[in-house]
């Protein structure tokens, strides 16, 4: 029973080491002193402080809404740098980062580029529906995502016409957004093309256009008499298989990249339990004893987005937003702007030579400052006394604020006797060197 | 402010101050000149002079410098003028700004208040009191060579105060930090040199008074002849480079300066470096030709004047009639500078407007010279992409040969009457040229680019996919002239992208004159400004004869446009240059409430017979701008 409810004293602790596994995987992890409040006020509490600001307006706090208002302000100007430098600032300042990271899923999931939208506005607004919608009824999202002026550009929902469908949207629907490779054929890709003609754009909004929908009555998935888009959405939506589909992409985003058969299948029941509702599913999931198995922690390869904000939240390094968006392009995730329909795979797949090199680059300019990037972190003040003492004192710090404490024993070995040497310098010079290395290390890509 | 908080206030001031105060005395109590009982600089008491044998002063202080400095500087009354300044309209203004309101609030003011009362109570006296004795009646510094065994060359200065006690006062200041530092390693100390004592700061400066002049150099022998020089040693007369400098200063100059151009380079290894031919083009069209005067002139003078609530600064190149600029400056046209001057446009919320004088197919023809290589591609692009703009037309060779040399810019803050505006607005531009005679042909080939631009624009915007509301050819005439733009049509303004709310390319040409311009509403007040100047010569704008290029920059219309797009910039600093929001709004606000006190910015080069002229002038508004009301702004 996998997603059944990890009992705390019964199944295991929770601990600090729980705490931080259980921040890094439902936010972008936390300060040591979060950490510890997490432990005091228990799991149900933090998994219900975690969950409940995906429905709780202002929840995020004043200074991720500014960010929020600037990147609407920036919107309308069509840069892209600007936009992923509000939402990357967002997701730093934000109190409710379970939202964001459920927003950061939806757009890799419903993954839609400005490079063919080339609308900052429209973009904007998307990624604001994935931020209030995200967490409800998963039919009701694709129904709205449907309707979206950027999805409807992204897939050329515009020429789909009665005269001459165009299969995009309603291939990408199955395929991509509910059902996966299989459980479908070209037949229902056609027909349901045939639903959605007319869901056109006027002024940027989402208009039926009835002159150019085909009101004859089509063959879907099995089923007789649909018209309309909705009905197919609401069709797809009600499949086991979607329930499977998007069980497993859950499993994948917030346990393990290679979930179990029958993980997938406890997603899937827990998901139709809740009528794919999100916020509840996220809540038994984040409770459950799969969550916190030993062979979950620092299993998944973090996104170079999680990465990054995390080690921002940590450090509480200032940056130059837009020019961090450009830095996580390099790493292989534009926000705003991915590869293609599927978005990113994930997994190892970011982890190539350029990216590696990449991420390597970040981290020292987070250690060591860096003024193109705007980074400058004040170790002395971040570190305190730890910056001047003796090497364990000092790497023990450091790991509890970047790495959760996660050190492997050679590894806190190694640093230590490299702190302790005079190579590594002293005082902030010391502490920098000593970030640098700990974040270069392959413990510090895991999440 | 209510009456219990101004009440609050003041005592908040008041233990501030107190505070200040028992800080520096529990300081100043580790003195051991104070341990010693000695008078601490607190105590306004008649302090002894260093040299109390009377004498008889030197009436111009210029005149104890050496003869041949390689830089000396004069300021006359400046102390007057810096003693007004912690009380004066300056002061106000600036108190009464919102930005200085928040900052009142902040930790650095009240560190600012804290480090203004140390400074005071340390030196006895009001900081525009101590601000008067340091500039003086007169003060005069000088940059000489190096003497004896030194490589570098030295500093002298001179200041004139009004009275010796004050200049007791500050020596007795600096006497007393230094010996407060007796074991430092800096190099602060009390030094005899000859029969004079000299306060010595960090080993660089020597520092001691006669009677009200207070003398510093840079080492003790300069110091030693300054001194001796004071004290009644043999007449010298002011060197002939202050003295020259003098004589062409404007009456009641604040600052005057010289700088020996050619000692300089013959004293430096590699001579004045300059970067002639090292500048990319834009930099070039502007002050090409003032290198080229710094390098003609033996002596480069400046001078910094003002008027009623104005600063000028000026500089003056003088050169021998006799040897004019190199050939390839004559894009430049100083030798056309005096016959004609330069028009001046004024359109409504002017923010910029740059005129200028230059011989474009001459600037093409030697930018070899005057350019880095690394500019040519430019120039390789622009030729290609013109010709392709006008039809295969040769940009140096056909089009720039068309232009005379008068031409202005201007960047007007746009008015969104009968329209939602943008929700960042952009200024309005315009590029206006005058064409030679016998050139009207061009101006066909100028509307056939403006439309093909357009067009160009749009089928580019098409072939990207790019969702944009193209813009539709539009045809008018404004006072019979006819104006080709590019629009978007009214009912599509609200679903236009932001570069298209903002932007109208249209063109038109006015007698002899080519507008290019980004608004139609600007494009039709320049072509009144131009018809009125055709209609009524004698009353048009002209800047003054000699200029060759000028630039004006209007605060207030940019003060309105910053309050505009007040999010916009609060949004670039915060998302570009990484700032945290509270300090992004606070700087916007300080640009903004700075926009409000100005008037007007403006700097211009001439040319008469005998020099080369620089000049920059700031005016300060007659009366600050109100703050807007926050409904609409920055929306």
């Amino acid at each position: 029973m996998n997603l059944a409810p990890y009992a705390v004293g019964r199944d295991g602790p929770f601990g600090p080491a729980e705490a931080a596994h259980l921040l890094r995987r439902a936010g972008f992890g936390a300060m040591p002193t979060e950490r510890a409040a997490a432990v005091q006020a228990g799991l149900d509490a933090t998994v219900e402080r975690l969950v409940a600001p995906l429905f709780a307006a202002g929840a995020e706090g004043d200074e991720a809404a500014r960010f929020a208002a600037l990147g609407a302000g920036a919107a309308p100007n069509d840069e892209l740098p600007a936009l992923q430098g509000a939402w990357l600032g967002r997701m730093v300042h934000s109190r409710a980062p379970l939202a964001e990271r459920l927003a950061l899923f939806w757009h890799g999931h419903f993954a839609t580029s400005i490079e063919k939208v080339r609308r900052g506005a429209a973009m904007w607004a998307q990624y604001e529906l994935f931020r209030a919608r995200g967490g409800g009824r998963f039919g009701e999202l694709v129904g709205a995502v449907a309707r979206d002026p950027a999805m409807v550009v992204w897939l050329d929902s515009e020429s789909n016409e009665k005269t001459h469908p165009n299969e995009n949207f309603s291939r990408e629907l199955f395929e991509l957004f509910t059902l996966g490779l299989s459980h479908y054929d070209e037949h229902d890709v056609k027909e349901a093309a045939r639903c959605f003609t007319g869901w056109h754009l006027k002024d940027g909004r989402f208009w039926r256009n009835e002159r150019a929908h085909d009101p004859a009555r089509k063959r879907v998935l099995g089923r007789d008499g649909l018209q309309d888009g909705d009905e197919v959405i609401a069709l797809a939506v009600e499949q086991p298989a979607c329930a499977e589909f998007l069980g497993a992409k859950l499993l994948r985003e917030f346990v393990t990249d290679a979930p179990s058969p029958e993980a997938v299948l406890e997603a899937a029941a827990a998901l139709r339990e809740e009528r794919l509702e999100l916020a509840p599913f996220l809540r038994r999931l984040l409770r459950s004893r799969l969550f916190f198995a030993a062979e979950q922690r620092r299993a998944r390869i973090a996104a170079p987005v999680e990465w990054a904000v995390g080690l921002l939240r940590r450090t509480g390094s200032r940056v130059k937003w837009s020019a961090l968006g450009r830095e996580l392009g390099e790493m292989g995730q534009a926000l705003f702007a991915p590869p293609n329909v599927k978005g990113w795979d994930g997994g190892r797949a970011w982890i190539s030579s350029r990216t590696l090199l990449a991420r390597g680059r970040f981290a020292a300019s987070l250690a060591y400052g860096d003024p193109a990037l705007g980074l400058a972190v004040d170790w002395d003040e971040r570190l305190g006394a730890a910056a001047a003492g003796d090497g364990a004192t000092l790497v023990a710090v450091l790991a509890e604020r970047l790495v959760d404490g996660d050190l492997a024993a050679s590894s806190r070995d190694e640093l230590t006797a490299f702190a302790d040497s005079a190579d590594a310098g002293r005082g902030a010079e010391r502490a920098a060197r000593i970030a640098h290395l700990m974040l270069s290390a392959p413990e510090a890509l895991l999440q | 402010m209510n009456v219990p908080r101004r009440r609050f206030a003041r005592c908040r001031q008041v233990v501030l101050r107190v505070a200040s105060a028992v800080a520096v005395a529990a300081a100043l109590s580790q003195f051991p000149w104070s341990r010693a009982g000695v008078m601490p600089p607190l105590a306004r008491a008649t302090v002894a002079a260093p040299d109390a044998a009377p004498r008889a002063e030197v009436a111009d202080l210029a005149a104890l410098l050496p003869a041949e400095p390689l830089l000396v500087v004069e300021a006359r009354d400046l102390g007057t003028l810096l003693s007004t300044l912690p009380t004066g309209e300056l002061r106000q203004r600036l108190f009464a700004t919102p930005s200085w309101k928040q900052f009142r609030k902040s930790p650095e003011h009240a560190q600012l208040l804290a480090g203004a009362t140390f400074l005071e109570l340390t030196a006895g006296m009001p900081i525009g009191e101590l601000l008067g004795t340091l500039f003086g009646q007169q003060l005069v510094a000088a940059v000489v060579p190096a003497s004896g065994d030194g490589a570098q060359p030295e500093l002298l200065l001179a200041v004139r105060a009004a009275d010796a006690d004050r200049v007791a006062q500050v020596l007795t200041v600096a006497r007393a930090a230094v010996t407060a530092k007796r074991d430092a390693a800096d190099g602060s100390r009390i030094e005899n040199v000859g029969s004079d004592e000299a306060v010595v700061l960090q080993g660089k400066l020597w520092v001691g008074a006669v009677g009200r002049d207070l003398f510093a150099a840079s080492s003790a022998g300069r110091f030693a002849q300054l001194m001796l020089r004071a004290r009644g040693g043999a007449a010298k007369t002011v060197a002939p480079l202050l003295a020259d400098a003098r004589a062409d200063a404007s009456a009641g100059a604040l600052l005057t300066a010289a700088i020996d151009l050619r000692r300089i380079a013959a004293a430096l290894p590699g001579g004045l470096q300059l970067p002639e031919g090292k500048l990319d083009a834009g930099r070039a069209l502007l002050v090409g030709d003032l290198i080229g005067a710094v390098r003609r002139a033996d002596v480069a003078r400046f001078e910094l004047g003002r008027g009623e609530r104005s600063l000028r600064l000026s500089l003056a190149l003088p050169h021998d009639p006799a040897e004019p600029l190199p050939a390839h400056y004559r894009c430049f046209a100083h030798a056309d500078a005096g016959q004609q001057p330069l028009p001046l446009l004024l359109p409504r919320e002017a923010l910029l407007v740059l005129t200028m004088r230059r011989d474009w197919a001459a600037f093409w023809a030697d930018h070899g010279e005057l350019c880095d290589p690394s500019a040519e591609p430019a120039f390789v692009e622009a030729k290609t992409n013109f010709g392709v703009l006008f039809g295969g037309r040769s940009l140096p060779d056909e089009l720039l040969p068309a232009l005379d040399q008068p031409f202005l810019f201007v960047l007007t803050r746009q008015e969104w009457e009968g329209v939602t505006p943008p929700s960042i607005r952009y200024p309005a531009g315009a590029l206006i040229w005058r064409t030679r005679p016998g050139q009207a042909a061009i101006v066909a080939d100028f509307e056939s680019a403006v439309l093909g631009a357009i067009a160009l624009g749009n089928f580019g915007a098409a072939e990207e996919q790019k969702r944009t509301t193209p813009y539709r050819l539009a045809l008018e005439e404004h006072r019979g002239t006819r104006i080709v733009a590019g629009v978007v049509a009214a009912d599509q303004f609200a679903a236009a992208d932001l570069m298209h709310q903002n932007l109208e390319p249209c063109f038109a040409q006015v007698g002899d004159w080519l507008i290019a311009a980004s608004s139609r509403r600007l494009l039709r007040e320049l072509i009144d400004e131009l018809g009125a100047r055709a209609a009524a010569p004698q009353t048009a704008l002209h800047a003054p004869v000699g200029t060759l290029t000028s630039v004006e920059l209007f605060a207030a219309a940019g003060a309105r446009l910053a309050e505009e797009d007040r999010a916009a910039l609060v949004q670039n600093a915060v998302l570009n240059e990484g700032k945290e929001p509270a300090r992004a709004e606070f700087e916007t606000g300080v640009l903004i409430d700075l926009l409000r006190e100005l008037d007007r910015a403006k700097l211009s080069t001439r040319v008469d017979g005998a020099a080369f002229h620089v000049e920059l002038e700031v005016a300060l508004a007659a009366r600050a701008e109100p703050a807007p009301r926050a409904a609409g702004a920055g929306q």
